[in-house]
């Protein structure tokens, strides 16, 4: 497969003028190593027993992350496998090909979100601007809804950690449509899931479950970019040009004040949550890092009958030890895209673990 | 706002911000992202904003030229 060049565009995007040491909670880029190829060993056989390679995006995507969170999957496989010491090559390859290949499927046109995240077809898109219960927008409201995607993208930011923050938010779009005779810019931001159990105690989760913001947009020039997930007004106004919005919290769509509400209830727990991230130790924030991890996959694992949480052996390869050193630059400002294939390890990758000269 | 890099615990203060400057941070990190959404200048990775900004100056937030201009 000869994915990796149209992901390098996409990825470097992502890290273009940011340091790595931006990303919180941990050096997630020097911790994964510890583990990641018992976990991919798990990958391995879950794939195996699904069958996954002879079946098409449709037939798993109910058991997959986000497209966006498999993006960032293929991120953290490949300097990773520089952390690993260059081994487990053949396992990294099968399941970063199994990724790309759900990505190729699920978004043909723009697989890596270099300018767009477009996982929904052209009927798709037509019947869910069809069926959605449009309200006018206006500036205030656009504000409101900006400080909404602010507190559950927070709240996300806590909940999976800022590297698998794409599970619980992803943005699909923008497409072009036309309803009642107006031809807008959509983009749908959707929170699948605000409170996963399985990681947080209830007194953590929110009341709401499933958040779908969904907005129509005149004069805005939108790109969905940098691997997904991140919305980039290229040019236009987004609060002046938000036109038709609807806000939907499991299935019910909020009226303006109860949209005021949820801002509130999410910005709160976003707090209390990360609150409690930063009170943790070393120790308990490397099990809880490493538990969203593994959550990405869960039920894929589920669905292959096998335990998605973390193994003992792998609590013990993270236990008591020191984060890795030099796998990546951390202060380094990415700048240039042949630069950061470099030190990001996509060069190795794409030689030693895909075989591409 | 002016801070070496937003993080969730300062939520409740962002979404009453009518700017935010950070000392690190790129276009893909957590204050640049909710910036956008909020439609609020942002200007992030100014290495010494924290530094150079004290509390109760008045401030102009250019988020297109990436430039911070201190009013008084």
């Amino acid at each position: 497969m000869s994915w990796i060049d149209g992901f390098a565009e996409g990825c470097f995007r992502l890290y273009a003028g940011n340091v790595m040491s931006a990303f919180q909670p941990l050096d997630f880029f020097h911790f994964y190593p510890l583990y990641y190829d018992l976990w991919l060993s798990r990958i391995v056989e879950v794939m195996d027993k699904l069958s996954v390679e002879d079946k098409h995006y449709q037939e798993l995507k109910d058991l997959l992350p986000p497209p966006s969170n498999l993006r960032a999957i293929i991120q953290k496989l490949i300097p990773t496998y520089k952390g690993l010491g260059h081994k487990n090559t053949d396992e990294i390859r099968k399941v970063a090909d199994f990724i790309a290949r759900m990505l190729l499927e699920s978004c043909p046109d723009d697989p890596f979100a270099v300018h767009s995240n477009p996982l929904h077809t052209q009927d798709e898109v037509k019947q869910i601007v069809s069926s959605v219960n449009w309200q006018s927008g206006d500036p205030q409201i656009a504000r409101n809804i900006g400080r909404l995607i602010t507190a559950a993208g927070s709240l996300v930011h806590g909940l999976y950690n800022d590297i698998v923050t794409d599970m619980g938010w992803d943005t699909y779009g923008p497409y072009s449509v036309e309803w009642e005779g107006q031809n807008y810019s959509f983009l749908i931001r959707d929170f699948p899931n605000l409170a996963p159990a399985e990681l947080w105690s209830t007194q953590h989760l929110p009341s709401v479950k499933d958040l779908k913001i969904y907005a129509l947009y005149q004069g805005v020039d939108w790109e969905i970019a940098f691997v997904g997930c991140h919305t980039i007004a290229k040019s236009g106004q987004p609060v002046q040009g938000l036109k038709k919005f609807s806000v939907i919290a499991d299935g019910k769509t909020l009226a303006p004040e109860e949209i005021v509400n949820l801002i509130n209830e999410l910005s709160g727990k976003a707090e209390s949550i990360y609150k409690k991230i930063r009170s943790l130790d070393f120790e308990e924030l490397k099990k809880l890092v490493m538990l969203q991890e593994c959550y990405q996959l869960h039920k894929l694992f589920t669905a292959a009958g096998i335990e998605w949480r973390p193994t003992p052996e792998m609590t013990a390869r993270v236990e008591n030890k020191p984060l890795m050193t030099g796998v990546i630059t951390m202060g380094k400002l990415m700048t240039d895209l042949n630069e950061y294939r470099e030190l990001f390890g996509i060069n190795l990758f794409a030689r030693e673990v895909l075989g591409k000269a | 706002m002016v801070t070496t890099i937003t993080d969730p615990t300062m939520v409740q203060a962002m979404i009453k911000a009518a700017a935010i400057v950070t000392d690190i941070g790129g276009i893909t990190s957590h204050p640049a992202i909710l910036s956008r959404e909020m439609g609020i200048p942002c200007v992030v990775n100014t290495k010494e904003g924290t530094k150079l900004i004290k509390d109760g100056m008045r401030l102009k937030v250019d988020g297109d030229k990436g430039e911070v201009y201190v009013l008084d």
